[in-house]
């Protein structure tokens, strides 16, 4: 049994590998229940984000796993099996541990200490739950992933920096336009990231916030928090010529503004220039848009790019992460090599004695002095008592650890007997 | 006489450009007080060399040397007086220079044959004067479309690198627009007018409409501006094009003026 995550990142892959990801948000779990029912994992959980896309598993052989979850991620990118090899990444053990923190943490994220990673990991624990993929070492990790990401999101700055892409944006805004005042801003989506983009631009003054979504309702609230106007996607076309600034985060709406509606945009507009958000991914924006004059169009990456040469000063509050990720980690690791049959069964035994100790003593001062002969029987009694009870469940941890596949029982029993105080 | 004092202000230019220069590569505003001041100085001195000029020197006709260093004084001028109105400081970095090359120009000994001999007469004063007013506002329009450019350029280029580097905190474009479109709108009439007034000193002079280099010259760029003036107003176009037809028309321009009193 051993712990292994492949995946591929906006660490590895460009956004144009990235967005052919063929599972969507709108099936959740239908790409996990693909993996899940070819068999051959112990427990399984997927987290696909705009950023990445990871499998964590318990598998009985690393090679055998390694090449399978490779090869499962090349096709759900379209890609023939094995041809996106220097996209993919491995890690094994303590390492993949460490990773899986840090992701939660958010320090592996495009925008390190952004706070959506944490939200689409909880989702995603979930739906692995439901299918029933997740065992008892992944709940455990899962739990210490979350209070890891908790940890460093109060002990650390580093969830400061991610107000820096949209820094980033009315950074650019301002080498665009001289005043935000007069300017118009377009929102395409009400999700998390363009909350706090729409929040940053309107306290650089930008003049009007319009928020265009699917659904009616979530950028009727967006328009009333930012204090903009709500609208339908369908009044896209005819009020794009309004966007001096267009930031779009649409789920599942690649090309949506085409090269055909900016450049009609910029033509009602007299040419005046159209700075262009576009941090969905898939992009809602044709890239080719940024080949019109006059229209600017930067994508999540080449801001996140920005950002991080920008906040590469805040390296310290990175550094304090990283530590408390490491700690985490290894206490993990540590818990885990704690999972062998012969320590847990001395303490499962100690933790049976220290209680039969503890009622005998309490049951003989109660009843007062006793001949040496009673006392004897209370003493064999309680003994009997207790190695009875534990002998069933003793036997049967050897005899799995023989076999190799202790480990979820062992899980189980340390949980069942709170043996891991004291660690 | 006035050669030495010419020479001070093509230093007192030239110290500027760099100052600018270094304005503009560090970016951010530190120094740009004493770019400005150092601008000034020479301004003032340039300012003296005129006055001597005409003290001392009352000649017949006006030398190329001089329009030529008139043409960096308006420029200079027209950027001291300007320069509060936009957010675009480090444009003196391309019209400090501009200054110093013309400056520079004027200080070079030319042939006998290089003056316009009769300049005298009333329409000429209006002609020189109009003709380089003109051409100041041309040239900061050209100042304005170059870093447009320039800017146009880094925005579009999106490079990862930091983002100071990206934008080298240029003036932003809607600024540079800006302008760009004020100096055209201005200068262009004036430019016109200017022509005009060297139309009439020709019929006034009697010698006929001359058809050579300069006057061609002359010609092709008014209409080049025309052009983009047109282009600007009823074509409402802007940004990177009309910034790219701008510097077009001034090299022109610059060329019709220095080239065509050079060669013709």
């Amino acid at each position: 049994m051993e712990l292994l995550i492949a995946g591929i990142s906006h660490k590895t892959a460009p956004v144009t590998l990235r967005e052919r990801y063929s599972y969507t948000e709108s099936e959740p779990g239908g790409a996990l229940r693909s993996l899940w029912e070819e068999g051959g994992l112990d427990e399984a959980f997927l987290v696909s984000t705009c950023n990445r896309v990871e499998v964590l598993a318990v598998v009985p052989t690393l090679a055998e796993a390694r090449e399978r979850l490779g090869d499962w991620i090349a096709r759900a990118h379209g890609e023939p099996a094995g041809a996106i090899g220097n996209h993919l990444y491995f890690y094994e053990g303590e390492q993949a541990v460490r990773h899986l923190f840090r992701v939660a943490a958010s320090l592996d994220s495009m925008v390190v200490g952004e706070p959506q990673i944490l939200g689409q990991i909880k989702a995603a624990y979930r739906v692995a739950s439901d299918l029933g993929a997740t065992g008892p070492l992944v709940n455990r990790l899962m739990q210490r992933a979350f209070s890891v990401a908790k940890r460093v999101r109060t002990e650390t700055g580093v969830a400061e920096a991610s107000v820096s892409v949209s820094s980033v944006a009315v950074q650019l805004a301002r080498r665009i336009f001289d005043n935000l005042d007069d300017k118009g801003v377009v929102l395409l989506g009400a999700g998390e990231m363009i909350k706090t983009a729409a929040r940053i631009l309107r306290d650089s003054g930008v003049g009007r916030l319009l928020v265009l979504n699917r659904t009616a309702e979530r950028a009727r609230n967006l328009a009333r928090e930012v204090g903009g106007e709500a609208g339908s996607l369908e009044d896209l076309a005819a009020r794009l010529p309004e966007a001096d600034i267009l930031l779009t985060s649409l789920a599942d709406s690649p090309g949506l503004v085409t090269v055909a509606m900016i450049r009609r945009a910029l033509e009602r507009r007299e040419n005046r220039p159209m700075f262009l958000i576009d941090i969905a991914v898939p992009r809602n924006v044709e890239a080719a848009v940024n080949g019109l004059d006059s229209a600017y169009l930067y994508n999540l990456d080449d801001l996140a790019g920005l950002a991080e040469a920008n906040a590469r000063g805040r390296s310290e509050e990175a550094t304090r992460a990283e530590a408390i990720v490491q700690e985490e980690a290894e206490a993990f690791v540590r818990w885990l090599a704690s999972l062998d049959a012969i320590p847990t069964i001395s303490r499962l035994s100690a933790f049976g004695e220290e209680i039969r100790k503890h009622e005998v003593e309490k049951a003989l001062s109660a009843l007062g002095p006793l001949p040496e002969a009673q006392r004897q029987v209370v003493e064999g009694l309680s003994n009997a008592i207790v190695r009875k009870l534990l002998h069933r469940p003793l036997t049967r941890i050897r005899r799995e650890s023989e076999t190799g596949r202790a480990r979820n029982a062992l899980i189980w029993v340390k949980d069942l007997f709170n043996l891991d105080d004291g660690e | 006489m006035t050669l030495p004092l010419l020479i001070a202000v093509a230093a007192a230019y030239l110290g500027a450009s760099l100052l600018y220069l270094r304005l503009f590569l560090a970016g951010g505003e530190a120094g740009e007080a004493a770019a400005r001041r150092t601008l000034a100085a020479g301004f003032l001195l340039h300012t003296a060399s005129f006055v001597l000029l005409h003290v001392w020197a009352v000649r017949e006709g006006i030398a190329v040397q001089e329009s030529v260093s008139f043409m960096a004084y308006a420029i200079v001028g027209l950027w001291l007086v300007f320069q509060h109105r936009w957010r675009a400081k480090v444009l003196g970095a391309v019209l400090a220079p501009l200054a110093f090359l013309l400056v520079f120009y004027a200080t070079l000994p030319l042939g006998p044959g290089a003056s316009d001999t009769g300049l005298r007469s009333f329409w000429s004063h209006f002609h020189i004067l109009l003709s380089i007013g003109g051409f100041a506002f041309l040239a900061v329009a050209f100042a304005a479309g170059l870093t447009y450019l320039l800017q146009d350029r880094k925005l579009k280029g999106r490079k990862t690198e930091s983002i100071e580097q990206v934008v080298f905190r240029l003036p932003s474009l809607e600024v540079l627009d800006r302008m760009n479109s004020f100096c055209l709108l201005y200068g262009f009439p004036i430019l016109t007018l200017g022509m005009i007034m060297g139309g009439l000193w020709e019929w006034a002079l009697g010698s006929g409409w001359g058809w050579d280099l300069k006057i061609q010259l002359s010609i092709a760029t008014w209409v080049f501006y025309l052009i983009v003036l047109l282009a600007r107003l009823v074509g409402h176009q802007r940004g990177r094009r009309v910034a790219l037809l701008s510097v077009v028309g001034f090299v022109m321009l610059a060329s019709s003026y220095i080239g065509g009193r050079a060669l013709g």
